[in-house]
């Protein structure tokens, strides 16, 4: 017994010496780093959307440069996955399991992102603003998924409503894709519509193996629509536009955010584009938060960036999860995180205000960051003109 | 020449002509009854980098069994050189049912990315075409692995990946006639 005792004496001493540092590790997160990911197309086809990943790099050297976050540098972690659900899948185990990354901002994709939901949730890992507006991240809910990117249902209400109220439209269809992404539009306008006792004019899904927008196009010129929202992937709605144009039908074409770049999405339509109404939710009315990143692009943006709509919606995910970084104070822990983004209220950085609220499993909006839109319309040259204030639902 | 002789020409050329212009569809690989441990099949085992032929007429679809229900997996092409590298390409991704089975298919975007090494493009029109500015994905036996997001669970087999067979260059000339396939 009394051999043993100074034996259990230095273990006890050892365990007092080092459990306050096994508890205050946090995957990550150390004295003088916090890490970051996100996954985007950064090359292929559907590299049209990497702005957003490079929008958030430049938030966080701006962060970097005023000194970081309580001494702590964000260390930013970029992963391409060629909008290939599969690479995002390899690419963030990787990252998780060899780095540590204490959350994760954006990540382009609903395909991509579903990919890795389970995953990131099964670790805990705090996600925010997967940059989809499907309504997978928010319902249910989940504790550490915090949306921004406004719903897909809310869009197509907002641009229904616009074409109901404000352009006097009468002969709403819409094209959109059989898909949960294509019903959410089609949902928005449907419900929209009843609200002003009118029917949809014509409903046609479009399978996403689909490759002819032949049919689509002939059902739509016999519907005589004065408008058509497109709920379909840019590619097929670009050429449904082109054919209609063939065929001698000219509505207001209508879309969500996903065509909101309109200087992008103008150079590859070749100016097909010019007059249609998006909604979008980057803020372009506040002059001095956007001079502020305009300097720090010119001194920090990737040569392959371009200033638009996705590179500040990169900007704009990267401030809340910065925001949420600053209101936990030096102890950085991944619930101090959570409970401090659930903290923000009205939070106004260059998109649109942001509030979240406690976690309650049966409110979505519990975790749903962004509910205002505006929208705008694509004038010559693909400038844009902004055609309405916030909107709420 | 006789008539046998003629006709035996005749089936000579038709045995020719049709091997330049088959595929290579391969024995079908099976699992394993006796075995409770992850596995790998692929079907067809063996493939043709032909451009038309892999985009609109090979389903590439890997199944695994033995992996924990509700687990996720991806499928990556192991060893591959790219750019001066060897690295591995993930290529298709599944859930695990509840019998831990799943199914993988190549995505047409994957195939033209990863295995022709293209890009995709717009035309005046609005079309889409695939241009292939490099080498493919050098032809060879490689081993393919499906490894768990969850555990450390994973599974491999081999496929094995051909140049295009001469009726395959005829399509994708024919491709590129309709303006379908660009070569930089």
């Amino acid at each position: 017994m009394n051999k043993r005792k100074p034996l259990l004496i230095l273990w006890t001493m050892l365990l007092v010496l080092f459990t306050p540092i096994f508890l205050a590790a946090e995957e990550g997160v150390t004295d003088t780093e916090i890490h970051i990911g996100q996954f985007g197309p950064l090359s292929g086809p559907a590299k049209l959307w990497a702005d957003c990943v490079y929008g958030a790099d430049i938030t966080f050297k701006l962060v970097n440069q005023n000194g970081g976050i309580y001494g702590r540098k964000i260390i930013y972690h970029p992963l391409d996955d060629s909008y290939n659900p599969a690479k995002t899948k390899a690419g963030v185990k990787r990252l998780q399991e060899t780095v540590g990354i204490f959350a994760w901002v954006g990540g382009v994709g609903t395909a991509t992102g579903m990919s890795v939901k389970d995953y990131l949730i099964n670790r805990k890992v705090p996600w925010v603003g997967p940059l989809s507006g499907s309504e997978i991240w928010v319902n249910p809910p989940v504790k550490t998924i915090f949306a921004l990117y406004p719903h897909y249902t809310f869009s197509a209400k907002a641009l229904c409503r616009y074409a109901v109220k404000n352009l006097g439209k009468k002969r709403i269809a819409i094209a959109y894709l059989n898909d949960p992404f294509g019903q959410s539009g089609l949902d928005g306008v449907q419900k929209t519509l009843k609200e002003y006792g009118l029917e949809l004019a014509a409903a046609i899904p479009v399978e996403r193996t689909e490759t002819n927008m032949n049919p689509t196009t002939l059902e739509l010129r016999k519907a005589e629509p004065d408008t058509v929202i497109l709920w379909l992937d840019p590619f097929k709605a670009l050429r449904l536009i082109m054919l209609a144009k063939q065929m001698g039908l000219a509505p207001q074409w209508m879309s969500g955010s996903m065509f909101g770049d309109f200087p992008q999405m103008y150079k590859l339509s070749k100016g097909l584009i010019e007059g249609m109404i998006t909604d979008n939710y980057v803020q372009f009315s506040d002059k001095a938060i956007i001079e502020k990143y305009k300097k720090a692009f010119a001194e920090f943006g990737d040569k392959e960036a371009n200033w638009g709509v996705s590179l500040i919606a990169g900007i704009g995910y990267a401030e809340v999860l910065v925001e949420g970084l600053k209101q936990c104070g030096p102890d950085l822990t991944r619930e101090k995180f959570i409970a401090a983004l659930e903290g923000i209220q009205n939070f106004k950085g260059i998109a649109a205000a942001v509030s979240f609220k406690p976690f309650n499993p049966n409110d979505p909006f519990c975790r749903y960051g962004i509910k205002q839109v505006y929208l705008q319309q694509c004038l010559p040259g693909g400038e844009t003109k902004i055609i309405t204030d916030w909107l709420s639902d | 020449m006789t008539k046998n002789k003629k006709i035996a020409g005749i089936f000579t050329c038709i045995t020719i002509i049709t091997c330049l212009f088959m595929g290579c569809a391969g024995t079908p690989m099976k699992f394993n009854p006796d075995s409770t441990a992850p596995q790998l099949i692929v079907d067809p085992p063996s493939i043709r980098l032909g451009i038309a032929r892999l985009l609109n007429s090979t389903q590439l679809v890997f199944q695994g069994q033995g992996f924990h229900p509700g687990d996720s997996v991806f499928i990556n092409l192991v060893g591959v050189e790219k750019d001066g590298e060897t690295t591995d390409v993930p290529i298709a991704e599944a859930v695990v049912e509840a019998d831990g089975r799943f199914t993988a298919e190549v995505q047409k975007l994957v195939k033209i990315t990863e295995l022709l090494r293209g890009d995709t493009e717009l035309d005046d029109q609005m079309e889409m075409y695939v241009l292939i500015s490099r080498p493919p994905l050098p032809a060879g036996t490689y081993t393919v692995r499906a490894e768990s997001m969850e555990s450390d669970k994973k599974a491999e087999c081999q496929l094995v990946v051909k140049d295009p067979s001469l009726g395959d260059r005829f399509k994708d000339w024919v491709g590129g006639l309709l303006g379908k396939i660009k070569k930089k």
